[in-house]
């Protein structure tokens, strides 16, 4: 089981590279029992998009 | 040449100036971009012929231009600081879990024009190449790869670098904008 501190820098690289198997259903299962997490990966994708508006 | 597409090429120059500042920090690369764009668009102006938006065509010119600076700088000046991200090891306790938790942050930030401002301020307190590294993989939409290779870093370090601005930026945007609404 990976803790947040993990997470966060896992659900960072799989915005850029596709993860390998193995950490990506780490991944999976601990966004699925952790709301701060999801949280953080939707800040994220919110931060690319607002990103792309920007000019 | 008719002078009216002249007209309208040079009446863009303002807008390149902003996209190219975002990218480059100084006032003086971001110029020269800029200048070397129009001037390359006059001088290529026929190959134009309304086959895209002229913004889009320019913008496109730009970003090449913007890339020969980001790769002359980074011949001139080593990247900064370290690949660990362990200085945002603080954002966690002990055990690996936020010490402050993540929000779910409004969607309808992304309507507002001040939203945008407040990322804008975000994006220059970073360190310049980790804003720089930041810019090239979600403004410019480089794949890490190519950053990597145009850069000289290693995947490692460009990830980890991407991490720390995306960290950097949630935290300064929940001080400065979410988290005072």
């Amino acid at each position: 089981m990976i803790d947040c501190k993990h997470a966060a820098r896992l659900m960072s690289r799989a915005m850029d590279d596709r993860l390998p198997l193995w950490d990506r259903a780490r991944l999976r299962l601990h966004l699925l029992i952790c709301d701060a997490c999801s949280n953080a990966r939707r800040q994220m994708q919110l931060l690319r998009r607002a990103v792309q508006r920007l000019s | 040449m008719p002078s009216d597409i002249r007209a309208e090429i040079e009446a863009q120059r303002p807008y390149l100036l902003r996209y190219a500042s975002l990218q480059l920090r100084h006032r003086e690369a971001a110029e020269d971009a800029v200048q070397e764009t129009l001037l390359a668009a006059l001088a290529a102006e026929k190959s134009f012929a309304g086959r895209s938006q002229l913004r889009t065509w320019l913008t496109g010119i730009l970003k090449h231009k913007i890339i020969d600076a980001i790769r002359r700088s980074s011949r001139e000046q080593p990247l900064e600081g370290d690949a660990s991200p362990d200085e945002l090891d603080a954002l966690f306790d002990a055990s690996g879990h936020w010490r402050e938790p993540p929000q779910d942050w409004p969607e309808q930030a992304l309507e507002q024009k001040e939203f945008l401002q407040a990322l804008e301020k975000c994006l220059a307190l970073l360190p310049a190449r980790t804003s720089q590294v930041f810019l090239m993989r979600e403004h410019l939409g480089f794949a890490t790869a190519e950053i990597c290779k145009e850069l000289g870093i290693t995947a490692t370090h460009c990830w980890v670098l991407l991490y720390r601005a995306r960290m950097a930026l949630r935290e300064c945007l929940q001080l400065n904008w979410f988290g005072t609404r």
